[in-house]
């Protein structure tokens, strides 16, 4: 076990993939409670976008991801306010857009040496630690914004018609959800990938929900299940020589049906 | 000055007219009821006054309060993760961010459910776990947590037991008096509301149709049932 811990690479992994999943894990609780998991999918396909974008015009991708992503979060935040049409279509317009712009940029800058690929499923094997640095300030950057606005947050995605009547411009704060979603997802996508990174945000809270009562206790047990994941999945994958994404996805999966069992032992018990 | 002006307010959604030519007035500290019948426009009324929806004309105003609690028809609350009881009833109190999460407002909660008789054990059970009835109280209890100046009641109280009921009319009328709060409570238990308010307002659907709406206690318009009870709350009040 302990030569884990005697390479570099493996220490950042470790080190970006904690901090990530912490974030993605409360966040997530956020998104699941607002029924906004489809939303989260869509960010993280414009966000790649982003990506090809950048790599076409050698912009460095993660900085175009973060722009493109918060604009499209904005965009999709207006079009909820305003729009009378299905919401999830049109995530679901802007998904496919997202994907088709990133598959379209990535072919034509197919020469570059910067890995289309890396982003599509991340490599968190291969984050610098200039990466670690700059994900982590954004990721704490963002958390302290979550912990600001709990309660308002809370409010939003649990019952927004009530907040409604509290606070005049509870949309503002809609949208500043809408915003940290795009740039959570735009700095996970080296880490999980653009098309798994969905699986960050929602299995942890679907983990918790099987046992907590509260919604603090939700985002604490989701907590756990994210950094307990991330740390054997990125282990899985070192020792079995596995991409380090699926063995996430598949340790977190695992943990899903750990909590069902969990569940169904405490209901049988009490 | 009266602290809610309602003047010529109209709603129009399309070619529906909703409310037509509104005007009332409700003055600090008084317990209103507003009846109508179904798709009178009563909820939409409270809309308007709680700045959720923009009225067509007309205008309205509120003033000397601090805080306007609402219980709402209907509460949508999202069942997709679990929340306590505790956290619905935070919602209510006005937000302080980060330090909410470590604050010590129980005394504020505990105080708010044992107003609408829930027990203090109930604070940490999930929201979602709860009956109707008891889910509804927890509403309520959110919307007086704040001990707000106003309160604005949707027909909150379907899916409560009986007993429950007139315990809850009555507990308004209590707050009502020791605190002086103004409550304009829509309903349809119209011997309930007569029996507990001061005034009772009436939407009727004949406005639909150009006629004014009605101001009951004033006697402007009438709709039959609800006059006549009306009416005998107004006699009540001046033989005593």
């Amino acid at each position: 076990m302990l030569d884990l811990f005697s390479y570099d690479f493996v220490i950042r992994a470790l080190l970006i993939g904690t901090i990530t999943s912490i974030t993605t894990a409360i966040l997530g609780n956020f998104i699941v409670a607002a029924r906004q998991s489809v939303m989260s999918d869509m960010l993280a396909h414009t966000a790649l976008a982003g990506v090809g974008i950048g790599i076409f015009f050698h912009v460095s991708p993660s900085l175009v991801a973060f722009v493109v992503s918060i604009i499209v979060s904005i965009i999709l935040w207006y079009f909820l306010q305003r729009s009378s049409r299905a919401p999830e279509a049109m995530a679901m317009l802007l998904l496919s857009g997202g994907l088709a712009t990133a598959l379209f940029f990535a072919h034509l800058a197919k020469n570059n040496p910067i890995s289309f690929e890396s982003f599509l499923f991340g490599s968190i094997i291969t984050v610098t630690f200039y990466e670690v640095v700059y994900y982590g300030i954004i990721n704490i950057g963002v958390l302290l914004i979550i912990l600001l606005l709990w309660d308002k947050l809370v409010g939003v995605v649990f019952d927004i018609p009530y907040m409604h009547t509290r606070i005049a411009c509870i949309h503002v704060y809609e949208m500043v959800f809408m915003v940290l979603i795009g740039i959570i997802v735009a700095s996970a996508l080296k880490v999980i990938g653009g098309l798994l990174v969905g699986a960050l945000f929602v299995i942890p809270a679907l983990c918790a929900q099987n046992n907590a009562q509260s919604f603090k206790k939700n985002v604490i047990y989701s907590i756990l299940y994210a950094v307990v994941s991330i740390w054997i999945g990125i282990s899985i994958s070192f020792y079995w020589d596995i991409p380090t994404s699926s063995s996430i996805i598949f340790v977190l999966i695992a943990c899903f049906l750990f909590s069902r069992i969990l569940n169904y032992i405490s209901l049988k018990s009490g | 000055m009266s602290q809610i002006i309602v003047e010529h307010l109209s709603k129009k959604i399309g070619q529906n007219i909703i409310l037509n030519d509104v005007s009332f007035t409700i003055e600090k500290g008084e317990y209103v009821g507003l009846i109508g019948p179904n798709g009178a426009g009563k909820s939409t009324l409270l809309k308007i006054l709680l700045g959720l929806v923009n009225q067509s004309s007309g205008t309205h105003h509120i003033s000397d309060y601090g805080f306007i609690g609402y219980v709402p028809q209907q509460y949508i609350l999202q069942e997709q993760l679990p929340i306590s009881v505790r956290e619905v009833i935070r919602m209510g109190l006005p937000s302080h961010g980060i330090v909410s999460i470590f604050k010590n407002d129980s005394s504020q909660i505990e105080h708010a459910v044992q107003l609408v008789d829930l027990p203090i054990s109930i604070l940490s059970k999930c929201f979602h776990d709860l009956s109707g009835g008891q889910k509804q109280r927890v509403v309520i209890a959110r919307a007086m947590v704040a001990e707000p100046d106003i309160l604005f009641f949707d027909e909150p109280l379907s899916g409560v037991d009986h007993a429950t009921k007139s315990y809850i009319y009555q507990l308004l009328a209590k707050i009502n008096k020791k605190k002086r709060m103004t409550i304009l409570f829509v309903s349809h238990e119209v011997e309930n509301i007569i029996e507990q308010s001061d005034r009772v307002l009436c939407l009727n659907k004949a406005m639909h149709y150009g006629c004014h709406p009605i101001d009951f206690a004033r006697g402007e318009v009438a709709c039959s049932t609800a006059v006549e009870i009306s009416q005998k709350k107004i006699h009540h009040h001046h033989s005593l």
